[in-house]
């Protein structure tokens, strides 16, 4: 009979029993057994079968709520068949009354004691919850001294329940408070309530900050009894608020140190987010609210189709979007801005275009402040370099006059002869004009040179630059006894850039290598220059001499600024030719063998409306 | 190269070198102009290739040539005893190259551009020195000539009186009686052709046969 109720029990509690359990559990069954062999073996006339309560009584604690149902029935059971084994069918006797007495007090014992099992339970469960929960339950009485200590407590402060109870609470934690404690306890006691934040120490003497909830419990006569306190650990989430403002600090301070703000714009809706340091770029007051209108307010109205062109990308949910404008601030300062922009998506499928925008106002003058230096720079070397040629292009000049005038002279002497030869006078003075052509023609070429203007971005035919460089310096070439060769070997040469500064550059190369093979004796001095297109496609010049070459010492400086080898040089020759074909987006090398003289490469990329 | 003229054909020359055709074409004009034959050539090579026209002449030369330069040139026609009178022209007033022109015998050295009379200036001065030494060369030729036809005891007498020996003296000298030196003498005067004892004195000189001084 025991038998029957066992199974229940085991679904209930599938983990094996305590031993003290089972125990108990056999020691009910043996008292049930015993009651039913009195009850049913001797007359004694008493209801013996009220006995069964004990067993009831027992079972409570023993099983759970249908165990103890199922152990109550049972006892009605072996009640009523002991009542059959002894008294048969005779419902009329005294026995019969004792057995109804015995029912409804095993009834009656089952329904109290489920009562009490019920409320019970609840407090184990409300018990067993509270230990689970990681938060410190901490009791203690008005002199400080711990009464409970939970399982979070132990978790927290690595103390045990047995070494925590009993100790006072402020010698075994030390908490620090931002306010004192007399004033703590004052609060608690008016109110009976105190919150706050409170650093503590663990066991190993680590600090621990937690957030302490106390209320106060009070005796009968309303006195203050005991403080419970939940104590809740917020290192974690302090360190991670103190990572993140950090972070912050550090977002902030990088945008202003690189003057990057951040702005976010939200599509379809429209609002925006800008960063303090977009604020600042935009010279943003703090309560003025991140409009759309108010960046295009800002916006220079020479920029502001560009501006509404990428807005306008946005709204269509470009994956990236990159814009460099202008900005007109109230006083007319003009700012240079960069913006960088990719759309965010989030789960809700909300679309965000978070961009970075950047000052670049600093960078853009230096930018252009060095460009004019170069610019200067470029323009000094060309005089300078008209200037060595000073000589050459004097004479330049000076023959076609000599021509001019002795032409003049000759033709006047035509003219006074007694039968004027007007023939003679007719060429003579068509000699005349065709040389003032030719001296303003070297006139207008020096001027070309020496004028200062912005480079420009033109397409221009490189062979036509060579050329009349080389009108330039062919005196030049010529007094020196060179002999100057150059060979073509496209038919046109078209790229972007500067025809002046190509010509500097070009005429720059020449005089070098004149200037390399002037002090060559012996052997016939020849420049070779040559025209031709690379295999990749790239349009080259050549300057080849057959001077003392190049030492692999210098070769590595050789276009460094204020680096020269001749006594009375510069040193910004080659460093400005340099810094020309660099703006062209060409290259400038040099290549040398001892002995063999030198040679000078230009590379420019092809224009492209030419090749397509 | 040939602006051959015939307004004087028999008139004196102007060669020009210079490697610029609008300069060579302005000063043949020129010369042309005031009636001179002008030759006209762009490099010393070419006119090398030209005739001496046995005429007064003169050369007008650049002082930059292509290839060779102008005083170069002059050395190099010194070097072959080539007695044409230079005229440089120069596109640059360099002192010390014209200070060697005209030391190595240059008429003139003008700078461009010029006075056109100072250049004809300068050329009817080269014209009038060469014609001047075409005179005298001739002149040396017939000397030379005449000097040929002596014996050599006339030449002997010649040196002995050019010397300003008395008759008396040559016969002691050269062991001959002083009748034998007078005739030898006479000879000498008739085959020199000298005027007066004091031209003969001249042309002893002229021929290096004269007294050592």
């Amino acid at each position: 009979m025991k038998i029957s109720i066992e199974p229940t029990v085991a679904v209930e509690n599938p983990p094996p029993l305590a031993p003290r359990t089972l125990l108990q559990r056999s020691g009910a069954a043996t008292l049930a057994s015993i009651i039913f062999i009195i009850d049913t073996l001797t007359s004694i006339h008493i209801a013996i079968a009220v006995l069964y309560v004990a067993v009831i009584l027992m079972s409570v604690n023993l099983f759970s709520r249908k165990g103890v149902i199922g152990v109550s029935l049972c006892c009605i059971g072996l009640t009523l068949t002991a009542f059959f084994l002894s008294h048969g069918t005779d419902f009329n006797s005294s026995a019969f009354a004792r057995c109804l007495v015995s029912l409804s007090a095993i009834g009656i014992t089952t329904l109290l004691a489920l009562k009490n099992k019920a409320a019970n339970d609840e407090l184990q469960e409300q018990v067993r919850l509270l230990a689970q929960t990681h938060d410190a339950i901490i009791v203690r009485n008005m002199n400080g001294v711990i009464t409970t200590w939970s399982p979070g407590a132990e978790a927290l402060y690595g103390w045990s329940k047995a070494q925590a109870i009993g100790q006072d609470f402020r010698t075994l934690l030390r908490p620090q408070l931002t306010l004192p404690w007399e004033q703590m306890m004052n609060s608690l006691i008016e109110t009976g309530q105190w919150e706050g934040e409170v650093v503590e120490h663990r066991r190993d003497g680590s600090p621990v900050t937690v957030v302490s909830r106390c209320s106060l419990s009070r005796d009968e006569n309303n006195q203050p009894k005991a403080v419970l306190a939940t104590h809740n650990d917020i290192t974690e989430q302090k360190r991670a608020i103190n990572a993140l403002r950090r972070s912050e600090a550090f977002l902030a301070g990088a945008q202003w140190l690189s003057q990057t703000g951040s702005i976010g714009l939200k599509i379809p809706s429209g609002e925006m987010y800008w960063s303090n340091e977009a604020r600042r770029i935009f010279e943003f007051g703090d309560e003025e609210l991140p409009l759309l209108s108010s960046v295009l307010k800002k916006t220079h109205p020479d920029d502001l189709d560009l501006v509404k062109t990428s807005i306008k990308h946005a709204y269509q949910k470009e994956p990236h979007i990159k814009v460099e404008y202008r900005l007109l601030m109230v006083d007319g300062r003009v700012k240079h801005v960069q913006m960088l922009a990719h759309p965010v998506h989030d789960a809700a499928g909300n679309f965000e275009y978070i961009g970075a925008l950047m000052d670049v106002t600093d960078a853009k003058m230096s930018e252009e402040a060095l460009h004019r230096s170069q610019t200067e720079l470029a323009h000094v070397t060309r005089i300078t370099t008209l200037g060595e040629l000073a000589a050459s292009i004097a004479h330049e000049v000076n023959q076609p006059l000599a021509a001019v005038t002795t032409n003049c002279t000759a033709g006047l002497r035509w003219l006074n002869r007694e039968v004027p030869d007007l023939d003679e006078v007719r060429s003579a003075m068509e000699r005349m004009m065709s040389e003032t052509h030719r001296a303003s023609e070297v006139i207008r070429r020096i001027r070309a040179m020496s004028r200062k203007t912005d480079p420009q971005s033109v397409p221009i035919d490189l062979m036509e630059v060579i050329e009349e460089a080389l009108a330039l310096v062919d005196r030049e070439v010529r007094r020196n006894k060179i002999v100057l060769d150059h060979q073509y070997d496209i038919a046109a040469a078209e790229i972007i850039g500067d025809r002046v500064q190509l010509q500097q550059v070009i005429i720059n190369l020449i005089i070098n290598g004149v200037q390399a093979m002037s002090n060559a004796k012996g052997k016939p001095r020849t420049l070779h220059l040559r025209l031709r297109r690379s295999d990749a496609g790239e349009v080259c010049v050549d300057v080849q001499d057959n001077g003392p070459g190049i030492s692999p010492q210098s070769m590595p400086k050789l276009f460094n600024a204020f680096y020269t080898t001749k006594p009375d040089g510069m040193g910004m020759g080659l460093s400005i030719c340099r810094s020309i074909i660099d703006a062209h987006g060409g290259r400038i090398w040099a290549t040398s063998e001892a002995g063999e003289g030198a040679v000078f490469h230009l590379s420019f990329p092809t224009n492209n409306k030419e090749s397509a | 190269m040939n602006d051959d003229s015939s307004y004087a054909a028999k008139g004196p020359v102007v060669f020009v070198i210079d490697d610029e055709a609008p300069m060579r074409e302005a000063l043949s004009s020129l010369f042309r102009s005031v009636g001179l034959r002008v030759e006209t050539f762009s490099s010393p090579t070419e006119f090398l290739q030209c005739p001496d026209p046995d005429l007064p002449s003169c050369l007008v030369l650049d002082v930059r040539l292509q290839g060779a330069s102008g005083l170069e040139f002059q050395h190099q026609l010194a070097e072959s005893k080539v007695a044409l009178p230079i005229i440089f022209i120069s596109g640059h007033g360099d002192i010390a190259m014209s200070v060697k022109a005209m030391k190595a015998g240059a008429v003139d050295f003008l700078v461009k551009p010029f006075r056109d009379q100072d250049l004809l200036d300068a050329v009817a001065a080269a014209h009038q020195r060469d014609a001047k030494r075409r005179e005298i060369d001739q002149k040396d030729a017939g000397l030379h000539a005449c000097y040929q036809s002596l014996t050599a005891r006339e030449r002997e007498v010649m040196a002995h009186a050019a010397k300003g020996l008395m008759n008396k003296q040559i016969a002691g000298e050269m062991n001959l009686s002083e009748i034998t030196v007078k005739i030898h003498r006479g000879h000498v005067m008739k085959k020199m052709r000298a005027k007066s004892f004091a031209d003969l004195v001249r042309m002893a000189e002229t021929l290096g046969v004269g007294p050592k001084r």
